[in-house]
């Protein structure tokens, strides 16, 4: 798993690419916690999915995790581009529904949400 | 902003902070504790447990072609925790091939007595509740475990109101904890029939956000139905 976080205007693009797996997960946690608590007040965090193929249940406490942070900080959470697989399981998870964080259909539509496009 | 009363996770695992839910005011464990619905909520809260210590892992797999995908667990570590309920549902699943949470979650049910027995041998270790016994008319023993001080109560009572009745995002821990609460009988030991009734949207909102908790909500659910079906030839038979 790669992760490139790319610093604009109120906004923290992060790109995850490959497999949110445990092991993945813990050092996915370390790096996005870090980045998120060092952004702007009020910044949103955009999750670049369209490379991440693959997210177990450690993966999804990974985006509940960052998503508490987020709001407990006064920052927020997009994910976007999430591909259909990975789209199955926040579903069946329920966190598509719970509304703890919001998605994008592509990253564009995130950054344009956020002010930043 | 959202309160911060939720924002770090207990030192209390969830299968303690179950059992502690499910015991009132006078130190009695609830009834609920002897359905299987609870039995079957005890295993989620060591599944899920066991996932948060980083001694298992989930996914969803299509098991059945063309069915809709399960979750199944696998160790990836299996280090004991220290935790005799935990340990004991961890070397059970360290034994056996990959799985389904379902088949899990009913192959484990019958432990459930048992696993209820050492949390609260360890809640009774940790100062948390005492232990007190008596003999009733001379032959029946019963048994009461009032809570000590009501410190970890109060804080996991105080966790599950904010996050039903405020806004806060949960915790992995707490999301769960309130579904295997909810499912299985407990949340209604401090909630009244009207607010559960009231509160029912945002619990099926905010609970159970992990993939192993809706399997084990799932199973609990399929449990309830199979037993209300069987009653109901049961009725029909006799009726017949």
């Amino acid at each position: 798993m790669d992760i490139s976080i790319e610093q604009r205007v109120g906004v923290e693009l992060v790109r995850i690419e490959g497999k949110l797996d445990f092991q993945a997960s813990i050092e996915a946690t370390e790096k996005l916690m870090a980045a998120l608590q060092s952004s702007p007040p009020r910044a949103t965090m955009i999750i670049d999915a369209s490379a991440l193929s693959y997210v177990s249940s450690a993966g999804l406490r990974t985006l509940l995790t960052l998503a508490k942070s987020a709001q407990t900080s006064g920052r927020s959470l997009a994910v976007a581009a999430v591909q259909p697989s990975v789209q199955q399981v926040l579903d069946i998870s329920g966190l598509t529904k719970a509304n703890i964080f919001t998605l994008h259909p592509t990253v564009d539509a995130a950054l344009q949400a956020a002010g930043a496009l | 902003m959202a309160s911060n009363l939720t924002d770090k996770t207990p030192d209390i695992s969830l299968i303690e902070e179950l059992c502690l839910l499910a015991i009132d005011d006078n130190g009695v464990i609830s009834p609920v504790t002897s359905d299987a619905a609870f039995g079957m909520s005890i295993v989620g809260a060591c599944l899920v447990e066991l996932c948060l210590r980083g001694r298992l892992d989930a996914e969803l797999r299509e098991i059945v072609p063309g069915a809709p995908p399960r979750a199944v667990v696998w160790v990836i570590d299996r280090s004991p925790v220290g935790e005799p309920a935990l340990d004991y549902v961890l070397s059970e699943i360290a034994a056996a091939d990959v799985t389904p949470v379902v088949d899990w979650t009913y192959r484990l049910v019958s432990a459930a007595p048992n696993l209820l027995g050492m949390a609260l041998q360890r809640l009774q270790a940790r100062g948390i509740i005492a232990l007190q016994e008596k003999l009733i008319l001379w032959v029946l023993k019963s048994r009461r475990y009032p809570v000590i001080d009501g410190r970890e109560l109060r804080e996991a009572k105080l966790r599950i109101v904010d996050i039903l009745i405020g806004n806060s995002v949960p915790t992995p821990h707490d999301s769960v904890l309130i579904g295997l609460a909810q499912t299985s009988g407990v949340l209604a030991q401090f909630f009244s029939e009207g607010e559960l009734r009231r509160l029912r949207p945002k619990i099926d909102e905010v609970s159970s956000l992990d993939i192993v908790a809706r399997e084990v909500d799932w199973a609990i659910g399929d449990e309830i139905r199979r037993r209300a079906q069987a009653l109901a030839l049961a009725a029909g038979a006799y009726i017949g």
